[in-house]
């Protein structure tokens, strides 16, 4: 995990959770979400996929990817 | 005898020339029946030859015939010398009394007439009371005689006699009551009065009696018209009535003795239609053989006395207040349940109530009609002694399914459930009351505030009573809808593991509990391991 995601996770603690799957090791679930690359970002809310994005992404790019996707309360 | 019959002419001759101032006198019949020695009427030379048979002789007294004219005991000259200045001279035979009527000893009254017969016309009639007529052998004394005791002394020329009689007043009609002409029933009684008291009374229809100088006769008499006639010693009266049917009461509606209202009207049915009704409450009015008596009576004890022209009846009743309905609760066309009660409010306790559903019972001016009553369309018959109404009703069909969970923001067995939740909320199948807490899994309040209202319940944080993450909780309490169903709730969850900031790691086998599960958003990291 890039150092920058653990940052926004602990960053955004309260507003999404960040978790980390092995593709490798669990292969099943990357194809069920069609995973094909690493590091890949896919995100829920309510169990819906509703994003997805990946490969190195800066700080912000990512958090927006996030914010945009999910149906934060308040916003 | 040729001889002895001209010495007698010759001395009779003599004697009549010796005797002629005798016959120029009032002549005594007791003498000249004395000088009629052979009673043949007639004084003549037979009379003289008897009297000149016996001269010198004492008459005894077993002789047929007394040649002692004079009566002085011895038969001489001076009887010859009667007889003889007679001759010539008839003798009327003496008159004596035959009969008399009315009959001694009756009872006659003051100016009656006593009728004596003789065998002949008397003489020298006088009586001792009243005044005498003399009609040939017949002798009338009219009074007035004085009241009481009569003796009445008649005496004629041959005789006297002594007629004995109780005089009385004769009595004389005065009035009757009622009056004549008027009307009458059959058992009316006639009250005649006389100004004496009446003798021999009869009458020609009803029973008399007599006290002093008063007559009352008694019917029954004939319905129509009567003619009655009095026949009294002194007289005769007719008196005419019209008589009519006596009007007797039959029947009273409601019965004496019952108890009425104060606007109820009293009939009472005759036999035939009454004359002059009076009554002493209320306001009658006939119509042929009825008389219906209207209130308003006043309330309590009522002696109602009629009275029509032939009798009289007191009625007795107890006069209560009219009771009126006043309301009705639940009001009409609502719903209501099986065993719902109706509350019924009349003005004054109401009497003899009825209903066609449900069991009554009555407190004062309330009625309360409590089910079960019968699903659907109620139509409540409510009677009483004054009135009867009727109420529809829709009464549901009886509910008897608990409430049940429909939702909730937790359900039982949930797991995984945020530890920061501040509300939990469960809503029910319908409007529930009752309790709900939450608890731990060993039963402990954890301390929320519980609240059930409508057809939801919910538990709200209270400050310092947070769920801890990773730990059972139990949803426990119970609820009752209005029917009384009870449920009991219980939901168990599980809240979630704590989220610190740092990545989680998630494997194939939690991966749909952990992220698809999860209320919070999730970003998962899809990497290359190694």
């Amino acid at each position: 995990m890039a150092p920058v995601v653990a940052e926004i996770a602990l960053e955004y603690k309260d507003t999404f959770i960040v978790a980390k799957f092995n593709a490798i090791k669990y292969p099943e679930i990357s194809q069920k979400y069609q995973v094909r690359g690493h590091p890949s970002y896919l995100v829920f809310q309510g169990g819906e996929l509703v994003k997805r994005f990946g490969g190195q992404t800066p700080k912000a790019e990512f958090v927006q990817n996030v914010l945009n996707a999910i149906d934060v309360e308040g916003n | 005898m040729k001889k002895l019959i001209c010495s007698l002419l010759t001395l009779s001759l003599a004697l009549s020339v010796l005797t002629a101032a005798y016959t120029e006198e009032e002549t005594d019949i007791d003498i000249l029946r004395a000088a009629d020695v052979n009673a043949d009427r007639m004084i003549n030379v037979l009379d003289l030859v008897l009297v000149a048979g016996f001269l010198g002789e004492t008459p005894t007294e077993d002789q047929t015939v007394n040649p002692d004219v004079n009566g002085d005991g011895t038969v001489n000259i001076l009887d010859l010398v009667l007889v003889a200045s007679y001759i010539g001279e008839t003798v009327r035979p003496p008159v004596a009394f035959v009969s008399v009527d009315p009959a001694v000893d009756a009872e006659i009254t003051v100016n009656d007439s006593i009728t004596l017969t003789f065998d002949n016309l008397p003489e020298d009639v006088t009586v001792s009371e009243g005044v005498v007529t003399i009609t040939d052998n017949t002798v009338s004394i009219t009074g007035p005689f004085a009241p009481g005791t009569l003796a009445l002394m008649i005496t004629w020329a041959d005789g006297s006699e002594t007629l004995n009689y109780t005089v009385r007043q004769p009595a004389d009609f005065v009035s009757a009551e009622p009056e004549i002409s008027s009307e009458l029933i059959p058992d009316d009684s006639i009250t005649l009065m006389f100004d004496h008291p009446p003798e021999d009374v009869t009458v020609s229809e009803g029973v008399f009696t007599i006290s002093d100088n008063t007559v009352t006769i008694t019917g029954p008499f004939t319905p129509g018209a009567l003619a009655l006639t009095i026949t009294w010693a002194d007289g005769s009266e007719t008196l005419n009535y019209t008589v009519r049917q006596a009007v007797a009461l039959e029947t009273v509606e409601p019965t004496t003795g019952t108890e009425i209202t104060v606007n109820d009207s009293i009939i009472l049915t005759f036999d035939h239609p009454p004359e002059d009704v009076t009554v002493s409450e209320g306001v009658g009015l006939t119509t042929d053989n009825t008389v219906t008596i209207t209130g308003p009576f006043t309330p309590g004890t009522l002696a109602l006395t009629i009275t029509w022209a032939d009798g009289s009846e007191t009625l007795n009743y107890t006069i209560r207040q009219l009771v009126a309905f006043e309301s009705i609760d639940p009001t009409v066309e609502s719903q209501l349940n099986v065993d719902d009660t109706i509350t019924l409010t009349f003005d004054n306790p109401p009497k003899d109530v009825t209903v066609n559903e449900g069991d009554m019972t009555i407190t004062d001016n309330t009625v309360s009609i409590t089910g079960p009553f019968t699903p659907g369309t109620l139509k409540l018959i409510v009677t009483w002694a004054d009135g009867s109404l009727e109420f529809t009703y829709e009464v549901a069909e009886p509910d008897t399914e608990a409430p049940s969970i429909t939702s909730g923001t937790i359900g039982d067995g949930d797991e995984g459930v945020d530890s920061s939740s501040t509300l939990i909320e469960i809503e029910f199948s319908e409007e529930v009351n009752g309790t709900i807490a939450l608890q731990t899994e060993a039963g402990d309040d954890v301390g929320w505030v519980g609240e059930v209202a409508g057809n939801k319940a919910k538990l709200e944080l209270v400050k310092g009573k947070e769920l801890d993450p990773e730990t059972t909780y139990i949803i426990a309490g119970k609820v009752e809808d209005t029917a009384g169903n009870e449920t009991d709730i219980s939901i168990t969850f599980v809240t979630a593991s704590a989220y610190d900031g740092i990545p989680i790691e998630v494997t194939d086998a939690d991966f749909d509990t952990v992220v698809l599960a999860s209320e919070v958003p999730i970003v998962v990291d899809f990497y290359k391991d190694g």
